[in-house]
């Protein structure tokens, strides 16, 4: 049992979840403990099937424990009365972005949050115009959605969550689908919320650079939570990755394999601009 | 041996309406048997009109796509022999599963081909052993197995009818680090079984180094740039201009130039890099 | 083919048309058709030929869209116009090709097919000027509200409007994957061109299957987004555009009253164009 502190915003407490009610020993999730602090961003890593995806839907009520407790801000979402208010602070955005869009126009898509809360038409529109400016798709406000670029579908997604004004989106494997232009795009939006709005952003994905800037880590496999620290702890443990079907960042390997072979570069180098760095240090040193 | 040519095809434009395919504006290339190949260019570039050139599901308005030899466009008889010798396996194909079992499924290719019965099997067979898939895995029902499984299932489907080329779009799109090794290697091995020639299009620059023999790049419906791995990612500045980018290996050796500027350039995979990086440092300390 | 449909399509724009209330412009559009229907002679017709040709140029919709919309309906319009011509044999007869056939081109054939034609183009061009100019979620907001009484008899008239909303958002996706699903299967040699129309229908299995299979995933997986975005079916929803009759409503209503009048007035005179037509032919 974890206590809650003031600064947790998502806490999981002992999490199980069954797809199944009869074959309980299927569990999706198992024992999941974490939280998530207000303004932190996290990255959860896993496997396809490893029941990442379960976790998202646990974090705003879609699914509700088959044991242990889900908070959102002090609040049970097994408590129904509560729901509506978790869902308006914890969003989620998914992995296919055609599955997630209602409407055909973006700025109706976006209002379809807001109006589902029965908020004031002059504020939904507020919220939207501001929703859209922050994903930076204002200017596709009148476009229609299914012309949109991948990578642009997502932002309006995103913007459909930012509109209900969450303290934490929970994206669930957002980036899967795009190409590479389309996952910048959406790992900039959820880096620059986390970093203006101070959003707090769980990120679930299976690309190892983008936990690279994570505040935290945390490695699920088979429906377990295998590890949790920071980047450079997490990306440290190879065998660990690799035997549940992940890998370390391609700077990581290739820091590794130089210091295998001889070169002494300090450990927990994540990306290309400290490997530059790092290279350039020692050899001048 | 050119086994395929595309000679000045030029494809149009259906403007205006909802469902914009990309043109193609006379494109020029050819394969040679058993080469791999790798295709890349941002999206909306023209890659998917391409592809589906090379087994006449497009025809072009103008040019020629000639297999063997043999302009595929012909007529009737060309075209479906165009369909069984050109394998072409789209985006996400785990989405056109259809049949009770995946054995079915994967035979519906070699059965549209007008094989007999027993040939049919021993081709799914095959097929199946390929993408590593046992007799259990064959008799279940294709909607009941985990992503990467469908995703193999349905390769396999077009493995099954033995293409002189296989053309794939993007095969490992959305699998994990694992799961996208795993296929990477069965494609591989495919390829030195039967030594097809394979034509893979691929957002990943790391990918299309490790595997291409030589790269086709499309900007903007033009062939823009075609040669091999080392002659396509030294062009670090016009791969950025089209939006495309270089393997990971590369950029860094790139970075490490502008300091170091007696550094081997010619680096495309993390495995090179290492190796170059341990001996220039080496080099560095003895003297 | 499928993808030339214009039909349907949305626009966005901020004319006079754009801005009014889409209530007012179903309504509209609907006693419009009905004038189509009542009127008889040419001088009416020409008034709402002519109203729907200014309602177009008011609404800045570009030509083309517009001559493709109606590209579509070519066939149709061409079969009505030569089956009226085949069996109206009233007024004098202009051409007998066939003499032993009982049948002839005369001018009131004629002229009740230019007649006819011209309403079937008045009346697409009004009514895809409906869509042209409103969004697919405004317009079924716009029905929604108009539906409102039917709340009466307990009919839930909100989930039959979402109902709706999702259908157009999805129906150029799920075009888009007939023709993906289409073309993988061409590409495993599957014909589905030929053969008979039990071979095709058979063909089509397994382009059906994975489409229905696939929609079913896209809904589950719709669903869920829509509840967390706090959806539940029977919540009171607010609308971020709202709905309030102006001013420019009130004078396109009036505009369409006075117009149905003239319509029906001409009715009485029998004079009409009608006769003075058939004379100058």
């Amino acid at each position: 049992m974890i206590f809650m502190e003031d600064k947790h915003l998502l806490m999981f407490d002992n999490v199980s979840y069954a797809y199944d009610e009869e074959n309980a020993d299927e569990l999706a999730v198992r024992d999941v403990s974490f939280t998530v602090d207000r303004g932190e961003f996290v990255v959860i890593l896993g496997h396809n099937g490893s029941g990442k995806s379960t976790v998202a839907k646990l974090s705003n009520s879609i699914f509700l424990p088959s044991s242990g407790k889900v908070f959102v801000d002090g609040m049970d979402t097994a408590d129904e009365k509560s729901e509506f208010r978790i869902r308006e602070r914890v969003g989620v955005v998914f992995q296919n972005p055609d599955n997630q869009i209602v409407a055909s126009i973006v700025e109706e898509d976006v209002a379809f949050g807001p109006e589902n809360l029965g908020i004031e038409p002059k504020e939904i529109r507020k919220r939207v115009d501001n929703a859209l400016k922050a994903v930076g798709m204002y200017d596709y406000r009148l476009h229609e959605t299914h012309r949109l670029s991948g990578g642009q579908k997502q932002r309006v997604a995103i913007a459909g969550m930012i509109a209900m004004q969450p303290e934490c989106i929970v994206f669930d494997e957002p980036t899967a689908m795009l190409d590479p232009q389309g996952r910048r795009e959406v790992m900039n939006t959820a880096r620059e919320l986390n970093k203006n709005n101070n959003m707090a952003i769980v990120f679930i994905t299976h690309f190892m650079e983008e936990a690279v800037m994570a505040d935290k880590v945390i490695v699920i496999d088979n429906g377990r939570l295998l590890a949790c620290g920071t980047p450079e702890e997490i990306f440290s443990q190879k065998e660990m990755l690799v035997s549940c079907g992940l890998d370390v960042p391609d700077m990581v390997k290739l820091a590794n394999e130089l210091r295998e072979n001889g070169v002494p570069l300090r450990k927990g180098i994540l990306c290309e601009d400290e490997l530059v760095k790092e290279y350039l240090s020692i050899l001048n040193s | 041996m050119v086994i395929l040519e595309v000679k000045n095809v030029s494809y149009g434009y259906s403007h205006g309406t909802p469902f914009e395919i990309a043109a193609l504006r006379d494109v020029s290339f050819s394969v040679e048997k058993g080469e791999l190949v790798g295709i890349i260019g941002h999206t909306g570039s023209g890659k998917s009109t391409l592809i589906k050139m090379l087994n006449s599901l497009l025809k072009p308005e103008s040019g020629q796509v000639l297999l063997n030899g043999k302009d595929i466009n012909t007529d009737k008889a060309s075209i479906k022999e165009a369909r069984s010798k050109v394998g072409l396996c789209f985006q996400y194909p785990e989405y056109q599963l259809f049949e009770e079992t995946c054995a079915k499924d994967i035979a519906f290719g070699p059965k549209n081909m007008g094989l007999s019965e027993d040939e049919v099997r021993q081709r799914v067979l095959r097929a199946a052993e390929f993408v590593g898939f046992n007799k259990e895995l064959l008799n279940r029902s294709p909607f009941d197995l985990s992503g990467g499984q469908k995703r193999r299932c349905a390769i396999a489907g077009v493995m099954a009818m033995f293409p002189e080329i296989l053309v794939l779009d993007e095969p490992v799109a959305g699998l994990d680090p694992a799961g996208r090794r795993e296929l990477m290697s069965m494609i591989e091995n495919y390829r030195k079984a039967t030594g097809a020639t394979v034509m893979i299009v691929s957002h990943s620059m790391d990918d299309i180094a490790r595997i291409a023999d030589r790269i086709l790049v499309m900007n903007k419906g033009s062939l823009a740039e075609s040669g091999t791995v080392k002659e396509i990612f030294s062009k670090t500045d016009k791969l950025i201009e089209m939006g495309l980018s270089v393997p990971a290996a590369t950029s860094l050796i790139n970075k490490l130039r502008l300091k170091l500027p007696e550094l081997d350039a010619d680096v495309y995979t993390t495995e090179d890099a290492a190796r170059i990086l341990a001996a220039f440092y080496k080099r560095r300390k003895e003297q | 083919m499928i993808k030339d449909i214009t039909i349907g399509q949305f626009f966005p724009g901020d004319s006079y048309i754009h801005k009014l209330d889409p209530r007012a412009k179903i309504i509209i559009t609907f006693v419009f058709i009905v004038a189509l229907f009542l009127c008889k002679n040419y001088f009416s017709l020409g008034l709402l030929f002519f109203i729907s040709i200014a309602a177009i140029v008011v609404s800045k919709i570009s030509l083309r869209v517009i001559l493709k919309g109606l590209k579509m309906i070519v066939v149709l319009v061409v079969f009505t116009g030569v089956l009226q011509i085949l069996y109206n044999d009233e007024g004098t007869v202009l051409w007998k090709p066939f003499q032993q056939l009982d049948f002839a081109v005369t001018s009131g054939g004629i002229i009740s097919s230019v007649f006819i034609i011209i309403r079937i183009v008045s009346l697409i061009l009004f009514s895809s000027l409906l869509t042209y100019t409103t969004s697919p979620t405004m317009l079924t907001d716009a029905i929604e509200r108009l539906l409102s009484p039917l709340k009466l008899f307990k009919i839930n008239v909100s989930s039959l409007a979402m109902m709706m909303t999702i259908a157009l958002r999805f129906i150029p996706t799920l075009i888009e994957e007939i023709d993906i699903i289409m073309s993988a299967q061409k590409a495993r040699g599957a014909d589905l061109e030929t053969g008979t129309l039990v071979q095709r229908a058979k063909a089509l299995v397994p382009v059906f299957i994975p489409l229905i299979v696939n929609s079913f995933r896209r809904a589950y997986e719709l669903a869920f987004a829509m509840e967390c975005r706090c959806y539940t079916g029977d919540n009171k929803r607010t609308r971020m555009k709202e709905m309030k009759l102006a001013l420019r409503d009130y004078l396109a209503f009036a505009f369409v009253a006075v117009t149905v009048a003239a319509v029906i007035a001409t009715g009485f005179f029998d004079i009409s164009s009608f006769f003075i037509f058939e004379r100058v032919i």
